[in-house]
């Protein structure tokens, strides 16, 4: 530890001693999207011709320090007209830029542009989907899910059959920090998994860091998924909206003020409960029941000066089962099951000068899981309130300083304070509350880190940081120093060698016994008895860029490490904490148990951005063990998620101006469980023997299925083709209209979802039996933009 | 039109709503049957037995009966001297009286055909505890009525891990009824406590409660507690639980107790 520090404390002594330089002049301000106001993340500013340059931040802002000099400052963005400003640069100024979306970028427009070479960014195990790209891609009964085309991607797969859960290399669901404009979101599902609560209207940007983890991402061990919500049109009102087969979707933005505030708002919501309602009618009199889901996405943006910038954002949503049941008699029942996910962020971005910018952002976090039940009799009343959750409040600054083209430092510091609800019960009859438990823990999580983007040569980058962190917990505190290191060197303008190595801690657990994102997933601290997670990730790789046809291949092999990472014991699952009533018994820390773990793999991702057909193919080799003193009698296993081969070709073709084809097909190794073979009887010893009238045998006997070891036998393997088209119109006064089909599972692969035991009545044997899910699904959707 | 749109719900449903059921295409690997074994030993006894039977395969197997087999060599060796134990048909159970002391070394040898299961284990010492009888509380809701006794339980053990076992039963004039309380197990260490509330005194009138404490070897605490929380899977949501297992190229248990008998007067 002390070696880290007196490294880091050595390092940034020569990053200070590296600023003192010659003559400089800065070019700052913000690049924006031509039309809409919209600040551009990403965008690509340098000097043509040289390797001197750097990208707009989060917030759109850039700044570029160089020499005076007569040069073409080009600003490139993926999708967008690329500008060159030629002129001489010889004194400090501010140079905000709009870019104008292109109608359709060639392959030859695409040469020579270095805004999506993969070969020259110093970065790895990063992935980035364009949102249009994810309204392309074929999805289940054509709801499209940001997840589930992040599943696509080399070195991250999805739980059981249409799940949005997300495994990256070789980590559990409970490992992956999910961000919504800086505010956490605790369950990222809807309908068990089958949806992400994402709505991919209103995000403006996603990114997924699985590996060679940048100082100010922390948290989790496994992937961090940062998400930002557009931040509404300042020039005109915009809307758009669609109609599908289970949901309806609204997005709506406009200025408040041109040019200075405005606002968006998106929402969706399905129609399950009223699809089925002749079903709910026909299965009796007097029982209204349903489910549905909504969610809302709200963002309001204020200019104050040209330095300083507020913006809230919020988001909504909720899943909610409910039946209400009339028994006759005035014996009357309404029963709830909901749980929803709110977060609220405030930020207020200042630019203390052309290279020093500062976002501050005050955030909440609200994931609730609740249970209602209220039953009447006559003028007897009975009420059942149950809830668990996560409360999470916290403050956060981070500061972005560019002292020169060879330096992009990063530093901040974080603060939260969890607070977790694993149970809340309260019973009233007749409005006399009869009992309450409540067991509510506070924590207090906090950080600190710096990072610095170095660009020692030409051809020789590298990202090194540091992030302290520190988590509080009644009376014990746990701290961590986390280095992280990423190296790139650029053997050619085209071919790259990248390496990283990333520590991470995790202090708050998710416990899960599915992963598929049940609303009974509890998030728990840690505490004395139960410690944080960690992880140690190595990475490395080559990214090589082709030019004709453009093209980017990745290759990156890795070796993780996780430890104390945490599991239900054998036969403990979250049914345990399922009845309200015995929640009093329910401690989380006796039915958990601490082990380690190690995956390996190695990533291929080959992909296509321009021209008519883009796409990608990945594949990934992987391996995941985990061990656990307490299962499998200590020996290691593998996980169920564990995947030997995954493969993904994702293909889009633009048949011409109105006509879009796409598909999808995956392959993946089965899921590792555990199934019996035998059965046998496990005899134990009766506590009770000789006791008069008990009984006098020693042994009290259970019949028992034999497992060999655990997750030692694979499922059947997953394969799947999706297709799709779509058909735009331009439509009078700027509309367009696009209406989609889609084939989920088009060839009728019956991917088992689980196996159990069935009998033959024929044979007079037991035989194994198969559930799948999902057969091949037709999907229609209609999209209006206007 | 109300037909057609009823069709298009049914079918929308049908093919959303149900999920398809088949036998697995898969190949399953050859089951050999295997021998089970449980044994549990103890200072407080003067003799030993053991149950041997068969494992049963699940699939494509008629005849699912876990049979017991009389016919191995079963030998126990207690501090290097070899005891073999006889079979009694009726019971199904092999026996010896051997007398056993607290911190023997014992271990199990078992042949059959070309089979050898072994396994050993160590006597453990009685249970050293207090009891301190915290009184009840009346409890008429979530379905259960009666009353719930509290006690508290100190361990004396010097071990520096002990694995507790403990069960109640209730004494009703002379009749003793299990509690519903039962088989809480517990890792303790010297001087540490725990407070259990106990239910199952239904009537309200039990003369004294029973608390059965058993001080374990950790093969016997794993045993339990994986048999106790046991799960055989069978649906999505739950992950089957494996049963501790401390046989070689067996399946089962051979492990130690020693058992304590508490009699608590609460009426």
């Amino acid at each position: 530890m002390m070696k880290q520090v007196l490294l880091f404390i050595l390092y940034a002594g020569m990053s200070i001693s590296a600023f003192s330089q010659a003559k400089s002049i800065t070019i700052s301000g913000y690049v924006r999207e031509q039309g809409s106001d919209e600040f551009l993340i990403g965008v690509n500013i340098y000097l043509k011709g040289t390797q001197i340059g750097t990208s707009t931040n989060n917030y759109g802002f850039y700044s570029l320090t160089i020499k005076p000099q007569k040069a073409d400052l080009v600003y490139s963005y993926v999708g967008y007209e690329s500008q060159i400003i030629s002129e001489s640069y010889n004194k400090d100024s501010v140079m905000n830029i709009y870019l104008e979306p292109s109608t359709e970028l060639s392959e030859v427009e695409v040469y020579g542009n270095r805004d999506e070479k993969i070969a020259n960014k110093v970065e790895m195990s990063v992935v980035r989907v364009p949102v249009k790209q994810i309204r392309d891609i074929p999805a289940l009964l054509g709801e499209k899910d940001v997840f589930k085309v992040l599943q696509l991607m080399p070195g991250i797969r999805g739980g059981s059959e249409a799940s949005s859960g997300l495994y990256v290399r070789g980590g559990g669901p409970d490992q992956n920090l999910v961000i919504l404009d800086d505010a956490p979101v605790y369950n990222a599902m809807h309908l068990f998994g089958f949806f992400s609560v994402f709505n991919g209207d209103a995000i403006k940007s996603i990114e997924l860091y699985k590996g060679g983890f940048p100082a100010r991402y922390g948290g989790r061990l496994s992937s961090v998924i940062d998400m930002s919500l557009k931040d509404g049109n300042r020039e005109e009102f915009v809307g758009e909206g669609s109609i599908g087969l289970l949901s309806s979707r609204l997005l709506i933005e406009a200025p408040i003020i041109k040019k200075k505030s405005s606002f968006i708002i998106s929402a969706r919501r399905t129609y399950i409960d009223v699809l089925a309602r002749p079903f709910v009618a026909m299965a009796g009199d007097g029982v209204n029941s349903g489910y549905y889901f909504y969610d809302l996405n709200a963002k309001v943006n204020y200019e104050i000066s040209d330095k300083d910038k507020l913006y809230l954002s919020g988001y909504f949503g909720r899943d909610k089962f409910y039946a209400d049941i009339d028994y006759g008699n005035s014996i009357k029942s309404t029963n709830d099951l909901f749980w929803e996910n709110a977060t609220s962020t405030l930020r207020w971005n200042h630019q203390f000068s052309n290279k020093l910018f500062s976002n501050t952002s005050l955030i909440y976090s609200n994931y609730q899981f609740v249970i209602d039940i209220e039953e009447e009799s006559g003028s007897d009343m009975f009420h059942l309130n149950y809830k668990s959750g996560i409360r999470d409040i916290g403050l956060k600054t981070d500061l972005s300083w560019v002292p020169n083209n060879k330096h992009y430092i990063r530093y901040g510091a974080t603060i939260t304070n969890h607070l977790f609800t694993p149970s809340a019960l309260v019973i009233k009859v007749s409005s006399t509350e009869m009992d309450s438990r409540v067991k509510e823990l506070n924590s207090i999580e906090s950080a600190a880190y710096i990072e610095d983007e170095w660009r020692i040569k030409p051809q020789f980058k590298v990202n090194l940081g540091l992030r302290l962190s520190n988590f509080n917990h009644n009376s014990k505190s746990y701290f961590d120093l986390e280095p992280r290191i990423l190296m790139s060197y650029m053997i050619t303008d085209l071919l790259s060698i990248k390496a990283s190595y990333a520590q991470m801690s995790q202090y708050v657990h998710l416990l899960t016994s599915t992963g598929i994102g049940l609303p009974t997933d509890l998030w728990v601290p840690s505490t004395d008895k139960i410690g944080p997670q960690n992880s140690k990730q190595f990475a490395l790789g080559i990214a090589k860029d082709f030019e004709d046809p453009v093209l980017s291949l990745s290759v990156e092999a890795y070796y993780k490490t996780m430890n104390h990472i945490l599991s239900y014991k054998e036969g403990a699952n979250f049914m345990m904490i399922d009845d309200p009533t015995s929640s009093e018994e329910f401690n989380y820390e006796d039915a958990v148990t601490t082990g380690d773990g190690y995956s390996m793999g190695l990533e291929v991702l080959l992909q296509r951005k321009f021209g008519k057909l883009t796409g990608w193919i990945g594949y990934t080799l992987s391996y995941t063990k985990y061990q656990f003193d307490e299962l499998n009698n200590g020996k290691e296993f593998f996980p169920r998620h564990d995947r030997r081969h995954d493969f993904s070709i994702v293909g889009i073709y633009k048949l011409n101006e109105t006509v879009t084809l796409s598909a999808t097909w995956i392959y993946g190794t089965g899921d590792a469980i555990t199934l019996a073979q035998s059965t046998y009887t496990a005899n134990t010893h009766n506590p009770y023997s000789g006791l008069a009238n008990t009984g006098n045998s020693d042994f009290t006997s259970y019949y028992a299925n034999h497992y060999n070891e655990k997750n030692s036998f694979r499922m059947a393997a997953y394969h799947r083709l999706d297709v799709g088209a779509q058909f735009s119109k331009k439509l009078k006064k700027g509309r367009e209209r696009v209406i989609e089909v889609s084939l989920y599972n088009a060839y009728n692969r019956q991917n088992p979802f689980f196996y159990y035991t069935g009998y033959n009545n024929t044979t007079k044997t037991n035989v194994l039996k198969q559930v799948s899910l999902f057969p091949i699904l037709p999907g229609v959707s209609y999209y209006l933009k206007f | 039109m109300k037909t057609y749109k009823y069709i298009i719900i049914i079918l929308f449903f049908y093919l959303f709503l149900t999920s398809c059921e088949k036998d697995a295409e898969i190949d399953l690997p050859e089951v050999d049957p295997e021998l089970v074994v449980s044994s549990f030993i103890s200072a407080e006894k003067d003799s030993i037995q053991l149950k041997l039977l068969w494992t049963s395969p699940i699939y494509n197997n008629s005849n699912n009966k876990n049979k017991s087999e009389p016919n191995a060599d079963v030998a126990i060796y207690k501090n290097g001297n070899k005891y073999l134990l006889q079979y009694d048909a009726n019971s199904e159970t092999y026996y010896k009286a051997i007398n056993t002391d607290i911190g023997d070394d014992f271990s199990l040898k078992i042949n059959y055909k070309d089979k050898v299961l072994e396994s050993k284990c160590r006597i453990v010492e009685e249970p050293k505890y207090t009891i301190e009888y915290l009184g009840s509380r009346n409890k008429d809701n979530d379905g259960y009525s009666g009353l719930i006794h509290e006690i508290k339980i100190v361990c004396n053990n010097t071990q520096e891990t002990n694995y507790y076992r403990l069960n109640f039963a209730f004494k009703y004039l002379g009749y003793y009824q299990q509690a519903y309380t039962t088989n809480e197990f517990y890792t303790i260490s010297n001087g540490e406590s725990k407070t259990i509330s106990i239910q199952g005194d239904y009537n309200e009138n039990a003369d004294s409660l029973i608390v059965i404490v058993i001080n374990s070897d950790e093969h016997y605490y794993r045993y339990h507690t994986t048999v106790k929380n046991y799960s055989g899977g069978g649906d999505f949501f739950t992950e089957p639980g494996i049963i501790y297992n401390n046989i070689e190229n067996g399946i089962g248990i051979f492990s130690s107790y020693y058992r304590k008998t508490s009699s608590i007067k609460i009426n």
